[in-house]
């Protein structure tokens, strides 16, 4: 079975235009969600008249309950800001391992609504915060109130009533580290702790909305039907802060990675795919058109990348009768969409072809986890020769990169004094390049390919040069490993440190990817996906909306 | 107390901040969180190792006769897979030394604040955000 190369599938033109699949991290929550009979209720609401108090939703899975402990503030609206050093919120949250007590609540009360200035315990797995949108949150309250439902499609457009713009989980700010909870048959995946805490925070977001309402309209409010309940997704907003991630990650997003082509290789093998499965693939590329008709942005590069989206399915959907006829037709439909289409196309397609076929690859969702530090060690032993021969076997389109221009350095990568938060400088006109952090990984190993002598044992030369320790250490412990490095240069005048942002949270299962900038966007999570009293409904439209 | 992974990202900066190579840096950090989980103090030979090699030139000389960095020296043995017996005298932090060659017991409880020293040299790392870079979009989302 052959797997696309990572010289394809690894550059960051085509990692910024992929999409959410079926294997995404959100989808994978919802079918375990499911599939494991998880039980959600809304266990205390003390919000008051003004919209601020507390809230606490519960998860049960049958061995563990996990607790959602919402705060809603009365946040005025010149300190609404989306920037990570932001200091007040709409509202504030945090997940709680187990039944939180009075007590428990009260010192997350003292500590959750300050977030990073706050500390909370190892009792809790993750830390987040959410603004309303301005745009949407009073238009709702205005018409439930009213006793009308929302514009139908303005809520389609926005698709979202708050937006988080941080989720913090893995030990930040005291919280209990994923190594203490990574066993859990429900958190084995990657992500799903936090999948779970913006699926509640969802919940909640509905619940204070309709609240709101009933605050403003009295008797004359009614509630979200269930149809645009299903509408509302959470908004998120990401920066700089989620981009070395994927660097600082290899073995990880080589399991992603890896995990993603196996399944699309499976389905690119099947020789003569049944009627059924021939039309569900028609209708998740409808769908994706129907998508693409209301994702709007501002920004140039995804402008332009949407509108040849819409032109490439229609494309695609054109010729659909006639490739579908063909012996492998999904290989065919995407060589049609790799000669015809934009890589925004391209990745669309694939999420279109693995949709139908969760019998065939969902297991590959079921372990996406890999501990970075399970990877082994450096062994000094190696002679530099050897580990020369393995740059120039394994990573040798890192030599072909010219590191003396100027235009192949002109970024770097640095911690900011705000917050420790990761930025990008330019490395000729701002001041700190001394101090960059370690995200130039293709610079590194073509230095360290120049200066490894001949003869010798690594050991002896890293004692050395102590400068090419990380460099070593990423050939030898991934060079096996294809999907683990970005083939990019991530120091490139032409660099879109969005791009990798859009990796990730494809990964997520995000959706309307909206880049605000070069370097942060703004995303929709489980928009039309089932709700929590969905989830419970034996009889629920589950498999539609996900 | 203390996260794992505070512990791990904050002496890793410390160790760059004090002019190790990150790569030097991280096995610095590895190697005193393993101290700390094995119940033993892993500030104060981090310190030592931080404040010895604080402004000199790296990489730092481990010839004997002259106090010898106990990371240097410990990375060193730990890339050969090796321990030499007997060690040399005047080992700075020799128990970064020893966890970074030898295999310690886990499950002790963490600290619960970080040693100011530690917090300085971490701050090191730290560039001041300049206003090219806000205005650029750097701390949105």
């Amino acid at each position: 079975m052959k797997l696309r190369p990572p010289s394809t599938v690894m550059r960051l033109a085509r990692m910024g235009a992929m999409h959410a699949t079926r294997l995404s991290f959100m989808p994978t929550f919802l079918r375990h969600a499911k599939q494991q009979g998880w039980e959600f209720n809304q266990a205390e609401w003390e919000i008051n008249s003004a919209g601020v108090g507390h809230a606490c939703y519960r998860v049960d899975m049958g061995t563990r309950v996990y607790a959602l402990v919402a705060f809603a503030h009365d946040l005025p609206d010149d300190m609404r800001s989306d920037r990570v050093i932001a200091e007040a919120w709409d509202a504030t949250f945090a997940l709680h391992d187990g039944i939180p007590t009075k007590q428990d609540i009260d010192r997350l009360r003292a500590n959750v609504p300050l977030q990073e200035a706050g500390r909370v315990s190892t009792k809790e797995l993750v830390l987040s915060r959410a603004n309303r949108s301005g745009r949407m949150w009073g238009h709702v309250v205005d018409a439930l109130a009213a006793g009308q439902q929302p514009d139908k499609t303005m809520v389609r457009e926005i698709g979202y009533l708050m937006r988080t713009t941080a989720v913090y989980g893995s030990g930040k700010f005291g919280a209990a580290d994923r190594i203490d909870i990574r066993d859990r048959p429900e958190f084995k995946s990657s992500f799903q702790v936090e999948m779970l805490t913006v699926f509640l925070i969802r919940e909640f977001v509905l619940d204070l909305v309709e609240h709101m309402a009933r605050m403003k309209g009295g008797d004359v409010a009614v509630p979200l039907t269930h149809e645009m309940r299903r509408m509302f997704g959470i908004g998120n907003s990401t920066g700089l802060g989620m981009a070395p991630f994927l660097v600082n990650h290899p073995a990880l997003l080589h399991r992603w990675m890896h995990a993603r082509e196996t399944a699309l290789a499976r389905v690119l093998s099947l020789q003569h795919p049944d009627e059924t499965k021939k039309r569900a693939v028609q209708c998740a590329l409808i769908t994706a058109c129907a998508n693409a008709e209301t994702w709007t942005v501002q920004d140039v590069v995804q402008a332009k990348a949407v509108q040849g989206l819409r032109s490439g399915l229609a494309k695609i959907l054109n010729n659909y009768a006639a490739l579908s006829r063909e012996a492998y037709p999904w290989s065919a439909l995407l060589a049609f969409a790799e000669n015809q289409t934009c890589l925004e196309t391209q990745e669309q397609l694939v999420a279109c072809l693995l949709e139908p076929y969760g019998d065939m690859i969902d297991d590959l969702a079921d372990d996406l986890q890999f501990e970075e530090e399970a990877l082994p060690r450096i062994d000094g032993t190696m002679s530099t020769s050897n580990l020369k021969g393995l740059i120039e076997e394994k990573f040798d389109w890192m030599l072909k990169i010219d590191f003396d221009k100027k235009s192949t350095q002109d970024r770097f990568w640095y911690y900011s004094e705000n917050k420790y938060e990761p930025r990008l400088g330019q490395r000729f006109e701002e001041p700190g390049a001394e101090l960059e952090f370690p995200l130039a990984i293709a610079r590194d190993i073509n230095m360290l390919h120049a200066a490894l002598p001949k003869d010798g044992s690594l050991a002896e030369f890293l004692l050395k040069h102590p400068k090419f320790r990380q460099a070593a250490f990423r050939v030898q412990a991934l060079h096996d490993l294809d999907y683990a490095e970005i083939h990019d240069n991530l120091l490139c005048e032409t660099l879109r440190p969005v791009d990798m942002l859009r990796c990730k949270l494809s990964f997520f299962g995000a959706t309307k990817f909206d880049p605000r900038s070069d370097r942060w966007l703004r995303i929709v999570m489980y928009q039309y996906a089932p709700l929590a009293q969905d989830l419970m409904a034996h009889e629920a439209k589950f498999a539609d909306a996900i | 107390m203390l996260t794992r992974s505070e512990i791990l990202s904050t002496c890793k900066n410390a160790a760059r901040g004090a002019g190790f190579s990150w790569g030097m840096a991280s096995e610095a950090a590895i190697a005193t969180l393993a101290l700390i989980e094995a119940g033993e103090d892993g500030f104060g030979p981090l310190i030592e190792i931080l404040n010895h090699a604080k402004g000199k030139e790296h990489p730092l000389n481990i010839e004997p006769g002259a106090p010898i960095c106990g990371l240097t020296l410990g990375v060193y043995l730990a890339d050969l897979g090796a321990a030499p017996k007997p060690l040399p005298q005047g080992i700075v932090g020799l128990q970064i030394l020893t966890a970074l060659t030898t295999e310690l017991s886990k499950g002790a409880a963490r600290p619960d604040a970080f040693p100011p020293e530690v917090l300085e040299f971490a701050a090191g790392v730290l560039v001041p955000e300049s206003e090219l870079s806000r205005r650029q979009g750097a701390g949105e989302g």
